[in-house]
C-alpha cells in the first residue's frame, strides 16, 4: 500500500515533470510559458524550495525543546523571506538579471561587480557549504522514514537518496514548476491537516495552549534559561542566544541571500507574478513553519498526558520501543539508531545494559517531547506522527516530507552544479568555447560530488551529535548564517546602491566569509568542540568563553561584511558609470 | 486581549458542597508571555499583508522589460537547463 501510494506520487511527478518540458522547446515557448504562469504555480514553486524536511523535522523538533518562541522565525520566514525578498529585492533582481545576462547567483554577483573572482569565490562558498544544508534536509527524511517504517536510519537514507537521485537525474531540476507546485499543494494540505487534529487532539486552540503554559520545566533544562514552552527564555541565557542569535536571525535574515531562491525571482516573466505570487506565498510559509513550529512544541503536552497510553521508561525516558522492559537488551536493526542516541558505538546483536544497573520501572505518566523520542530533537515530530496521528495521516505526512525535500534538494544540487561548473571551472579556463563544452560535464561531475557529500554527512552527523543538540535545525542555521555574511552586504549593496564599488563588494563578502568561518571553528562551541580543530591548535575546545561561545557566527559576520563593504567603498575606485546605469534600466 | 474561560470549580465541603462556576482569566490565548503571544500574531499578521499586498497589487509591474536581453537571457537559461 505504502510502496504502491510512493511509485504513484512519483509517477505523477514524472508525468508533470515531461509536461513540463514539452511545453518549453524554444525561447517564445518558454517567455508564453513564463506569461501564463499562474502566481499560485510561482509562489509554491518558491515556497516548495524554501521549506524543506529541515523546516519541518528539524525545527519542528527543536521547537519541542525551545517552545513557541521559535515563532519569531516564522514571523521572519513570511514577512523577510517572502515580503521583502519579494517587493524588495524579487524585482530588481529580476530586471538586473536579464540586463546581466546572469543565470545564478554568483554569475549576478560576478557580473554586476565585474568582478570573475567574485563569481568564482561564491561558486566556492556554494560548491563547499551547501551540502552541509543538502545533508541536514536529507536527515530530516530518512529519519522520518526510519519510525514510520521501523528500519534503520541507514537504510532509510539509502533509499531516501535512491529517489532523490532518480529525480534529480531525470531532471526534475527548476525551471519544471510543475512539479514543485503540486509538490506544495500536498505539503499544503498535510501540514494543514496537522494542525487541525493537533489542536482537536488537545482539547481546542486554548486549552492546548494553556496545557502547554502550565506543563513544569524540568530543571536541566531550567538551568539553561528556559522558562516554558509559551515563553522566551530568560534573556542572555544559553536558550536565549542559541533561539534569538542563530535559529530566528540566522535563518530568518539568512534567507534572504540563498543561491538557489534568488535564482527563481530570474524565472518569472515580470514583477506582477511576483506580487501575485506574495500572495500564496505569505499564506503557504505560515502553514509550513508556522505549524511545524505550533505542532512541536504541543507535543510536549500530547506526550505528556500520553494520550494513547504509551508505556514509557522512568530511567531511560524513552519510549516502550527502546526499552521493552528488560534491564539488558538485544540490539536490533529496529531500534539500533534509538539506542544508539545514548550508547554510541552499539552494534546490532550487542546486549545494552540500559538502566546501567538501576531496575526497570515502567511508567504512563507521560513525559517531554525531547524525553519521550529518547534525547534526538530530529525524533520528535516523527514519533509524534507515529503515536499520535491515525495511519492514514502518517503515509500523507510522508509524501508531504518527500515532497518538501525533493524540491529542495533538487534546486540545492542544482545550485551546486552550476557552482562548480559555470562559475567556476568557465572562470578560470581561458578558451571559452571548450570551457563552455566542458563546464557541461563538470557540472554534472560536481552534482554527483555534492550529492555524495551531502549523503556521507546525512549519515556521519546523527552519530557525531548524539543528544539534543538540533543538528538539523543547526546545519541549516550554519548554512544561512554564512550566506547572510558572505553575500548579504553585497547583494543589497548590488541592488540598491550605485557607489558600492567592486573593491568593497569583495572585501566585504570574504571578510564576512572569514569572520562567519573563524568564529565556527574555533569560537562557537557547538561546531568548534565538534570539529576539534581549535582543541589541536590551542588546548581548548572553543576560544573566549561561554559567553561568546553562544552567540552565532552571523551575528558578528554581517556586521563585520557591512562595515567592510561600506569603508572600501569609499576609499576605491568608483564604479564604471556606464556599466552602473546598464545595471540599474529600467528599475 | 484577554479570553474568559469558564471553570467547574470541585464542591467546597465546608461551604456546604455548592458547585461554584467561576470565571478564570485566560491571557493572550493562553499563551505565557507577551512575546510569544506576539510573535503568534504577527505570524498571521505578516500572512495577511502578504494577502493584501497581493490583492491590491494583482495587475501592477506587467511586463516592466520586454526588450532583446530579455530574450538573450531566456535562450541562454533553455540551453543550460538543456545541458544539465
Amino acid at each position: 500500500m505504502t510502496i504502491s501510494l510512493v511509485v504513484l506520487y512519483l509517477l505523477i511527478i514524472a508525468f508533470l515533470g515531461y509536461l513540463g518540458y514539452r511545453k518549453t522547446h524554444g525561447a517564445s515557448d518558454y517567455l508564453v510559458a513564463g506569461r501564463d504562469i499562474h502566481p499560485y504555480i510561482m509562489a509554491l514553486s518558491y515556497g516548495a524550495t524554501f521549506i524543506s524536511t529541515s523546516a519541518i523535522v528539524g525545527f519542528g523538533g527543536a521547537a519541542s525543546v525551545f517552545g513557541m518562541g521559535i515563532l519569531w522565525l516564522t514571523v521572519l520566514n513570511i514577512f523577510v523571506g517572502i515580503f521583502i525578498a519579494f517587493v524588495f529585492f524579487g524585482k530588481r533582481t529580476r530586471i538586473m538579471g536579464y540586463h546581466l545576462q546572469a543565470h545564478t547567483f554568483p554569475e549576478f554577483l560576478g557580473r554586476r561587480f565585474q568582478s570573475p573572482f567574485m563569481q568564482k569565490f561564491a561558486g566556492m562558498i556554494i560548491f563547499l557549504f551547501m551540502p552541509l544544508y543538502a545533508g541536514v534536509v536529507l536527515i530530516g527524511a530518512a529519519k522520518f522514514i526510519q519510525h514510520q517504517f521501523n528500519i534503520d536510519y541507514t537504510t532509510a537514507l539509502f533509499f531516501f537518496t535512491l529517489i532523490i537521485a532518480v529525480y534529480v537525474i531525470m531532471g526534475g531540476l527548476k525551471g519544471v514548476m510543475y512539479t514543485d507546485a503540486f509538490q506544495g499543494t500536498i505539503m499544503f494540505v498535510g501540514m494543514l491537516v496537522l494542525l487541525i487534529y493537533t489542536y482537536y487532539t488537545l482539547g481546542g486552540f486554548i486549552d492546548a495552549h494553556s496545557a502547554l503554559t502550565a506543563m513544569p520545566v524540568p530543571p536541566p533544562l531550567a538551568a539553561k534559561g528556559h522558562t516554558g514552552w509559551t515563553s522566551m527564555p530568560s534573556f542572555g541565557s544559553e536558550f536565549w542566544w542559541v533561539l534569538v542569535s542563530t535559529i530566528v536571525m540566522g535563518v530568518g535574515i539568512g534567507v534572504l541571500a540563498q543561491p538557489q531562491l534568488v535564482v527563481r525571482f530570474m524565472t518569472v516573466k515580470s514583477n506582477r507574478e511576483l506580487n501575485r505570487a506574495i500572495l500564496v506565498g505569505g499564506v503557504f510559509i505560515l502553514l509550513m513553519t508556522g505549524v511545524a513550529f505550533i505542532s512541536g512544541s504541543l507535543s510536549n503536552v500530547f506526550f505528556s498526558k500520553n494520550v494513547n497510553n504509551i508505556e514509557f521508561c522512568q530511567i531511560t525516558g524513552a519510549i516502550m520501543e527502546v526499552c521493552p522492559g528488560k534491564k539488558i537488551v538485544t540490539v536490533s536493526a529496529e531500534n539500533l539508531a534509538r539506542i544508539r542516541a545514548q550508547h554510541p558505538g552499539a552494534q546490532i546483536n550487542d546486549e545494552i545494559d540500559l538502566h546501567q544497573g538501576r531496575p526497570h520501572v515502567p511508567t504512563r505518566n507521560g513525559s517531554i517531547s525531547i524525553v519521550a523520542a529518547g534525547g534526538n530533537v530530529a525524533t520528535v515530530i516523527p514519533q509524534y506522527i507515529k503515536q499520535s496521528m491515525p495511519k492514514w495521516f502518517g503515509l500523507l505526512f510522508m509524501l508531504t516530507l518527500l515532497a518538501a525535500a525533493m524540491s529542495t534538494l533538487s534546486s540545492q544540487f542544482h545550485a551546486m552544479g552550476t557552482a562548480v561548473g559555470r562559475d567556476f571551472y568557465e572562470q578560470i579556463v581561458k578558451d571559452k568555447t571548450e570551457a563552455e563544452e566542458r563546464s557541461v560535464f563538470i557540472s554534472k561531475i560536481g552534482i554527483g560530488v555534492t550529492i555524495l557529500v551531502s549523503v556521507l554527512l546525512a549519515y556521519i552527523l546523527p552519530k557525531v551529535y548524539i543528544r539534543g543538540e538540533a543538528i538539523i535545525a543547526r546545519g541549516t542555521a550554519i548554512f544561512f548564517g554564512l550566506c547572510a555574511g558572505s553575500f548579504l552586504p553585497a547583494y543589497l549593496g548590488a541592488l540598491y546602491f550605485k557607489k558600492i564599488t567592486k573593491a568593497g563588494a569583495l572585501a566585504g563578502m570574504i571578510g564576512g566569509f572569514s569572520v562567519a568561518s573563524f568564529w565556527l571553528l574555533f569560537v562557537h562551541a557547538a561546531e568548534s568542540s565538534v570539529i576539534g580543530l581549535s582543541m589541536a591548535l590551542f588546548g581548548r575546545p572553543a576560544l573566549f568563553g561561554k559567553t561568546l561561545g553562544i552567540v552565532d557566527p552571523m551575528f558578528i559576520a554581517l556586521p563585520v561584511s557591512i562595515i567592510l563593504t561600506v569603508a572600501v567603498s569609499l576609499f576605491s575606485q568608483k564604479p564604471d558609470a556606464e556599466h552602473v546605469d546598464k545595471c540599474f534600466k529600467n528599475i | 486581549m484577554l479570553i474568559f474561560n469558564i471553570v467547574d470549580m470541585p464542591p467546597l465541603r465546608r461551604c456546604g458542597g455548592l458547585n461554584k462556576i467561576v470565571y478564570q482569566e485566560v491571557p493572550m490565548f493562553g499563551l505565557g508571555d507577551g512575546w510569544v503571544f506576539s510573535a503568534y500574531m504577527l505570524c498571521i499578521a505578516s500572512s495577511i499583508l502578504c494577502v493584501v499586498y497581493g490583492i491590491l497589487k494583482w495587475n501592477s509591474d506587467g511586463d516592466t522589460v520586454k526588450d532583446l536581453e530579455q530574450e538573450h537571457w531566456v535562450e541562454d537559461e533553455i540551453k543550460i537547463e538543456k545541458q544539465l
